[in-house]
């Protein structure tokens, strides 16, 4: 049998077992789509998360993959400090100001050098990822909730490098920057909300 | 696990605990980017460690193994992240963790001798399974695009565990 068939039997198994020994299946379901659909359902989340991947396909390789990764990871950090209980002011604000710089960012075509574009998403990450930490004890299966939020959270990268590719041609380099434009007037908003 | 005899519910458990099975995915991921000598030795760490730890398991050896799982998770998301050239050696060490935490976490509650055995068995080959699967597919990937689709997935694996062994450790 070759390995994709063997994974798809396996993932089939998954979805069909009913209850583990020590550990709800419902519980770890219910966990990872909780997890998997905070992201997609807010708003400001969505467009900076869109933002990373527009503005990594924008500034090409390695920012094309390195931002999206340093991005979960940095946000990690700003979990653990949301559950250690720091508190960072103007969580909001940081949230909605990460959309607006990003957009505008790729509205502007910037191109920094790398190291301040990750040093830049990075910083927002910390936000985002502190206002995730805090709702994490609250989840039924945390880990599952966890691993679906970063995967949700990468998939929206994802969406965005998908679309940024089309820098590769002038009318594309004009639909993204716009995109851009339509990030930042909506990180406008959200700012204007959270202030 | 109901419905689906002790065997076959041992074989799933390891796939539906999701910290087991994030430490089977990370490891496999490290592994097979590392290349077949690393899989190899993984794997010769691995199975023996396996064995033991769940023979153990019933033992009372350790209390809560699990946030000690959660943090190799996350230490072997972050080598996968920076791609970094362990020796291969290390990976028989590396493996044999793994495999004793996630066996001393895999004990059977309430069962019969016979059964218990049956689901010990099966949770054996289901995490050697998944690991198998894992190492094969990372080990193949060659391709630029596929090296950067393992450090990603290394990320979303670091932040994850990282994130709920914050949580164990910083919460009562």
């Amino acid at each position: 049998m070759q390995v994709g068939k063997l994974l798809w039997v396996a993932a089939l198994g998954v979805l069909l077992a009913s209850n583990a020994q020590a550990h709800s299946a419902a519980d770890i379901g219910g966990g990872f789509v909780s997890g998997l659909l905070h992201p997609v359902l807010g708003w400001d989340h969505v467009a900076a998360m869109v933002a990373v991947g527009l503005w990594g396909a924008f500034l090409g390789s390695p920012a094309l993959w390195l931002l999206p990764v340093v991005f979960p990871l940095v946000m990690a950090v700003g979990g653990a400090l949301g559950l250690a209980g720091v508190d960072l002011p103007g969580v909001e604000i940081g949230i909605a100001a990460s959309a607006l710089v990003l957009g505008a960012m790729i509205l502007l075509a910037a191109r920094p050098p790398l190291w301040i574009a990750g040093l830049l998403v990075a910083s927002f990450a910390i936000f985002h990822g502190h206002a995730h930490g805090t709702e994490l004890p609250d989840a039924a299966s945390p880990l599952a909730y966890s691993l679906g939020f970063v995967i949700a959270t990468g998939l929206l990268h994802l969406s965005g490098i998908s679309f940024g590719l089309l820098v590769r041609w002038p009318l594309g380099r004009s639909a993204v920057r716009a995109a851009g434009a339509v990030i930042a007037l909506a990180g406008g908003l959200f700012l204007w909300q959270a202030v | 696990m109901q419905g689906v005899g002790d065997f076959y519910g041992g074989i799933l458990h390891p796939l539906v605990v999701p910290a087991h099975v994030l430490s089977l995915v990370m490891l496999g991921l490290l592994a097979g980017q590392r290349g077949m000598a690393a899989v190899r030795r993984a794997y010769l760490g691995f199975l023996p460690a396996l064995v033991a730890g769940l023979a153990l398991s019933g033992a009372g050896v350790a209390e809560d193994p699990e946030p000690l799982l959660l943090l190799a998770s996350a230490l072997m998301g972050l080598l996968v992240v920076l791609q970094w050239r362990l020796p291969p050696g290390l990976f028989l060490l590396i493996g044999a963790t793994v495999a004793l935490l996630l066996g001393l976490d895999s004990a059977p509650e309430g069962l019969a001798p016979g059964p218990y055995v049956a689901t010990l068995a099966g949770t054996a080959l289901g995490a050697f399974a998944c690991l198998l699967l894992v190492a094969d597919l990372s080990e193949r990937a060659s391709a630029g695009w596929q090296r950067i689709g393992l450090r990603v997935l290394g990320s979303w694996g670091a932040a994850s565990a990282t994130l709920v062994y914050a949580m164990r450790w910083l919460l009562p």
